[in-house]
């Protein structure tokens, strides 16, 4: 029971920048209709911004977060501004934005490996954080930070969204953008200010995993898969749902250890993204609300048959 | 107007990147601007005239591990360099043909390929199990002496039979490791914690059998992924059985957060690690969990040996730093050394230069003693004897508290 509760929270706790980087990935791909792979890159720059800060400029880490943030960003708004628009403007099909995001990466990735080297970093001084116990359950100060981190990011994403006029036309380009070019809404502005939000997500999943973990310069194409596997899990345009998915696949991989043996943790993980995306290709919110609409026909079924 | 607008913050966005990375590569170390870094070492023939000896270097020069492999190069060419401004070997200078591998077993292969068929080197130094494992039927079909150096998976000694390794098995300082914490630090229960992959896998399977030959249980035995990064789970695991002493095998990557996160869980048993732990970035990264921890070295230490001692002041003269993985460029150092001892054999001998000979002549030598790992026995069976170093981190350095012969 306290291992559960243990590993209950420190995959969930662990699961926050996975949660940024999905929100991020589903947010582009809700908004700009983009399987945006070069977020591997802006999570490169993010992070090696943040060491430049730290390292080079002697800055403390709540300076540093902010260059590493405002770097994502600007790579973004590139991204969208020289490959993405261009791209629409050529009307190119969407295997080429997949090709032009994949060869955005592994370009990016190499500058930094040739910049800045392939040995694992962190941020700050250490990776060790005090921890204190809350009944059995043991909880770090990087724990609390990576929840309060990400849930305040969520929190101000959420409310921009429902909030501000500009939420509104963000959604209002991810339903049609032609109707709302109609409208009078400036569709690339808001291609612009999507990748720009998730240029901050990404910054913000860097500052927290760089603090935890030794970062290296492949390090987010390595987690590619699992962020991808999750927008997929949570429903193509679910935003939501790819942040509930992060959550679950790290809960999955932290629960299957006690039940299977340790040595099978990372199949058991690929298996289970495997069959929940070949089962529901629709993803898990897909299948409720098709569940839902079952259930509600036949219920109203028999009341037809009374009428 | 706009177009024009949109056009000069792009190109102010690219000028700010550009240079954020510049910079950010200003601050590193320079372990990994790779090729840079061993192209600053040159290799020098010293006016030698006669016909080099050709010897392949297959390492990771780019990549995940090119921070070690780097440096390891490095090592190799200011031995060869040392080598040839000694006269080199009757007067023939010592040409290394260095290939990055980037510790990829294909890039590996089509290394070894290059040194076979079209250099016709006669012997090569490669390093990393899997680079090793991929090239040794290479090796055996071109008859090519094939020198391993720093993998240290059991299976090493047993890929054929022109590759031999300069570097001693995981058997060697895991067993000895195993006997000491049982036998000496009288602790009975261990947990093992392993990355799933060659290097974790064989290294935990020969301490959990050493172990418990030795007397001891072991309580765990649970392995994680190499892109994990929360051990929680087996943690628990580890933490259920109380175990006295909690060994990692793991790389130089991982093994800070897993003792990071033994020790938050409140897991306060010893731990212990192999060679790969015995790098000061460990104590930096983990501070004062770092604190007891027990490592394997298989090589001299500054204090023990002048000539090490000399080495490393060269490196943080040349470098402004110690060498990533200290132990293994040494090893990378001296294998150069032992084709030099094997090429001088045959060629005092009046033999042909060819691998067969070469493998001949270094279990025909047997012991060896070399400038920085010292006293070396080849045998037969494709392994090495050598005496196995105990450190612990005390006070945020590296004692040796046992020597194991």
């Amino acid at each position: 029971m306290d291992n559960g509760l243990q590993i209950a929270w420190s995959s969930t706790t662990v699961s926050a920048p996975y949660v940024l980087l999905a929100v991020s990935f589903a947010l582009v791909l809700k908004v700009s209709k983009i399987w945006n792979f070069s977020q591997p890159a802006a999570m490169g720059i993010a992070f090696y911004a943040m060491i430049f800060g730290t390292v080079t400029m002697g800055l403390p880490l709540v300076l540093a977060v902010p260059i590493g943030i405002v770097a994502a960003i600007l790579f973004n708004v590139l991204v969208e501004s020289i490959g993405f628009r261009s791209l629409r403007a050529r009307r190119a099909p969407s295997m080429t934005y997949f090709i032009f995001t994949l060869v955005m990466t592994q370009l990016v990735g190499y500058i930094i490996l040739m910049l800045a080297g392939s040995q694992g970093r962190i941020l700050g001084n250490t990776i060790l954080y005090e921890t204190f116990n809350v009944g059995r359950l043991t909880i770090s100060v990087w724990d609390l930070r990576a929840v309060g981190v990400a849930a305040l990011a969520l929190l101000l994403f959420a409310m921009f969204i429902r909030s501000s006029p500009w939420g509104a036309r963000m959604l209002a380009v991810s339903n049609n953008p032609d109707l709302a070019a109609l409208h009078g809404i400036r569709v690339s502005t808001v291609y612009l200010l999507t990748m720009s939000i998730s240029g901050i997500l990404v910054g913000l999943a860097m500052y927290l995993l760089g603090s935890r973990v030794a970062i290296t310069p492949e390090f987010g194409l390595a987690i590619i898969v699992e962020t991808v596997a999750a927008v997929i899990i949570g429903g193509i345009g679910n935003v939501w749902g790819a942040a509930l998915a992060a959550i679950g696949i790290r809960l999955v991989q932290g629960f299957s250890v006690l039940i299977f043996p340790s040595l099978w943790q990372g199949f058991i993980v690929y298996v289970f993204m495997f069959v929940v995306i070949i089962a529901v290709p629709s993803g898990v919110p897909g299948l409720v609300s098709r569940l839902s609409k079952t259930v509600r026909t036949s219920l109203r079924g028999p009341e037809k048959a009374i009428a | 107007m706009r177009e024009r607008s949109r056009s000069r913050f792009a190109a102010v966005a690219v000028a700010v990147l550009c240079g954020t990375l510049a910079l950010a590569g200003c601050g590193t170390q320079d372990s990994a601007g790779a090729e840079g870094n061993a192209g600053s070492d040159k290799q020098e023939k010293f006016g030698l005239k006669g016909d080099p000896i050709k010897i392949g270097v297959a390492e990771p020069i780019t990549g995940p591990s090119a921070g070690f492999g780097v440096d390891q190069v490095t090592a190799t060419v200011w031995a060869a360099n040392q080598i040839n401004k000694e006269g080199g070997i009757n007067g023939r200078p010592i040409e290394l043909k260095i290939i990055d591998t980037k510790a990829d077993p294909q890039l590996g292969i089509a290394a070894v390929k290059r040194f076979t068929d079209l250099e016709k080197t006669p012997a090569f130094i490669a390093g990393f199990s899997n680079v090793v494992s991929a090239v040794a039927p290479i090796a055996d079909r071109s008859k090519t002496l094939a020198l391993s150096v720093g993998a240290n998976a059991p299976t090493i000694a047993k890929l054929g039979e022109y590759t031999y390794t300069t570097f001693p098995l995981a058997d060697v300082d895991l067993t000895a490791l195993a006997q000491y914490t049982h036998g000496t630090l009288k602790k009975v229960n261990a947990a093992v914690m392993y990355i799933n992959n060659d290097t974790g896998k064989y290294g935990a399977e020969v301490y959990r059998d050493a172990f418990e030959e030795a007397g001891g249980t072991v309580v765990a035995f649970e392995a994680y992924q190499p892109t994990d990064s929360n051990f929680a789970g087996q943690i628990a695991r580890v933490k259920a059985e109380n175990p006295d002493i909690v060994h990692i095998q793991g790389l130089i990557d991982d093994l800070p957060q897993v003792i990071a996160q033994l020790r938050q869980a409140g897991v306060n048993a010893q731990i212990s690690t192999y060679s790969a732990g015995y790098n000061p970035e460990l104590i930096d990264k983990l501070g004062d969990a770092a604190e007891g921890l027990i490592v394997t070295n298989l090589a001299p230490t500054v204090e023990s040996s002048p000539a090490v001692a000399d080495y490393v002041r060269r490196w943080e003269d040349d470098k402004g730093r110690e060498p990533n993985g200290l132990p293994y460029t040494m090893y990378f150092y001296d294998a150069v050394y032992v084709v030099k001892n094997v090429v001088q054999h045959v060629l005092d001998a009046g033999q042909d230069l060819t691998g067969t000979n070469l493998a001949k002549a270094l279990v025909d030598i047997g012991q060896m003693n070399l400038p920085l790992t010292g006293d070396i026995t080849f045998n037969a069976d494709h392994t090495v004897s050598k005496p196995v170093y105990l450190m612990q981190v005390k006070d945020s350095k590296f004692e040796q508290i046992a020597e194991i012969k």
